[in-house]
């Protein structure tokens, strides 16, 4: 089993917990970084090797509050793992969006159209 | 563009060339919570962090605006609040390595006299005389109902070294606006300025008639990095915005993050040695319009390419738009591209509004470009 990465927020990064073994692939709070690319380049190596041996079942929540532009792009890279991983294996994805925010609605809805992969989405 | 949007835009320059020399400049007008003085405190502590300051500086500095802003919510009372265009404000700017702290608050006519007797006083005493004078007042205990005794003004007074300067302007036969304005000297000043030097308070007076008829409530200029993208964002959350309305809040804050990130991505500053890029933001409200607005340099070479970008979005129906993010989210990033291509687009879309800009031409090398979202409250 892969090792868990387990990043903690900070005021302008997200908690990012990505753990094979109890299951928990999360990321929330808020995103938009000095330097996205290099904020996610761990995450997106840790699930292109879990992809390798995954899980049966896959559930992904994304609970972002706020995400910049750049940020937007690698959540899309992290989402097209997510979508090339389905073909295999089972996987959902949970977007959880304030129920007042409907950019964030959007943006979930956005991505699962470019994807075609129906999301969950979770009204908060 | 109509001439009144360049009018505006001439302002935003005009301002800026004004504020250039100083490394920082703060500038709130509108109400003030206890909530919104702790987070300017904090802001100024972040601020003197990134310039190094001495400790000595810190605290004097720290001091004088935390009475000058406890100051303002004391007196910021029912009967002055009343009157629509006498909100209270304050100022912190940086220039060379002094401070120039400044408030301003109404004040009843009727308290004016003793006030400025107060002031008069307290600049009329030496530093030995001072402390005298402080031990007096001290062992007086002679309160008002708002807690203060000059001791403040004494105090503050003490801690700078420098003279008071303050102003009143007759706002109607009750009430005045109360101008107060102190200075603290870098560490190695040679002597402390003994005389009273009004021409800044003066600046700022005209600042405030500015302010009121722009509807701003926010001037910040500094040297744009992600540290000072983040004390914004903590200063204008909570505070921005129809508390009721958190998808107006969110956009708020998401263009405050595009437009900073842009400011420090994308502006070519001649200085080299700086950490960030300096630019310029300001945020306005009118009948639940909000404005957002920021300036700053770039090289005139890319001014053509720039407008070109803003004019694709401009020119975009939101479903173009739409196609055009999903477009520019599917392509791979060019070697040194900073950003995702996405700002313009997602700020338009965000707003619901077309990206309001503007070149004003510096030298042969620099312009200044500034940018102008217009946000409104869901009806």
């Amino acid at each position: 089993m892969m090792e868990a990465l387990n990043i903690k927020a900070t005021s302008d990064t997200p908690e990012i917990i990505l753990d094979a073994i109890s299951g928990t692939f999360e990321i929330s709070q808020r995103c938009f970084p000095e330097d996205a690319v290099g904020f996610f380049s761990s995450s997106i190596e840790w699930i292109k090797n879990y992809a390798k041996s995954p899980n049966s079942s896959t559930h992904f929540n994304f609970k972002l509050e706020y995400f910049n532009t750049s940020s937007s792009k690698q959540i899309f890279k992290i989402l097209l793992l997510l979508e090339e991983l389905s073909k295999k294996n089972e996987v959902i994805i949970s977007w959880h969006y304030n129920k007042e925010d409907s950019d964030m609605l959007s943006s979930g809805e956005r991505y699962s159209k470019l994807l075609q992969f129906k999301f969950d989405m979770v009204e908060i | 563009m109509n001439p009144q949007e360049n009018k505006n835009h001439s302002f935003i320059f005009d301002l800026y060339r004004q504020m250039n020399h100083y490394s920082l400049s703060y500038i709130y007008r509108g109400g003030f919570s206890i909530d919104l003085s702790n987070k300017i405190l904090s802001l100024a502590e972040t601020n003197m962090a990134n310039f190094s300051e001495s400790s000595s500086t810190k605290k004097k500095v720290y001091f004088i605006m935390l009475e000058s802003l406890q100051n303002i919510t004391r007196h910021q009372d029912v009967k002055t609040q009343e009157s629509t265009d006498s909100s209270s404000f304050f100022v912190i700017q940086r220039l060379e390595n002094d401070y120039y702290i400044t408030s301003g608050n109404t004040i009843e006519n009727k308290n004016i006299d003793s006030l400025k007797s107060k002031l008069s006083k307290v600049n009329s005493l030496d530093k030995e005389s001072l402390k005298e004078y402080y031990k007096e007042t001290l062992s007086q205990g002679e309160l008002s109902t708002k807690g203060g005794a000059g001791l403040g003004l004494i105090e503050m007074a003490r801690k700078s070294g420098n003279k008071l300067s303050y102003d009143f302007k007759e706002i109607n036969n009750e009430i005045s606006n109360f101008y107060f304005q102190i200075k603290v000297s870098a560490p190695d000043a040679e002597t402390a300025s003994q005389d009273i030097n009004t021409d800044r308070l003066t600046w700022i007076e005209g600042l405030e008639a500015l302010i009121l008829e722009k509807n701003l409530n926010l001037i910040y200029q500094v040297d744009f990095t992600q540290e000072s993208l983040i004390s914004i964002l903590s200063m204008t959350e909570g505070n921005i915005g129809n508390k009721e309305d958190l998808a107006l809040r969110k956009k708020i804050f998401n263009i405050i993050v595009e437009l900073s990130q842009n400011i420090y991505k994308h502006a070519d500053e001649p200085d080299t040695e700086k950490e960030g890029k300096s630019g310029i933001l300001m945020l306005g409200e009118k009948n639940g319009e909000y404005t957002l607005t920021t300036g700053n340099l770039i090289l005139t070479k890319r001014v053509e390419s720039l407008s070109a970008s803003l004019d694709k979005v401009n020119k975009a129906n939101f479903e173009e738009l739409d196609n055009l993010f999903d477009k520019t989210i599917m392509e791979d990033e060019k070697k040194g591209q900073k950003g995702a291509g996405l700002g313009f687009i997602d700020i338009k879309m965000k707003s619901k509004n077309n990206i309001v800009y503007n070149f004003s031409q510096i030298d042969a090398d620099y312009s200044f470009f500034e940018i102008q979202v217009k946000i409104s409250e869901k009806k």
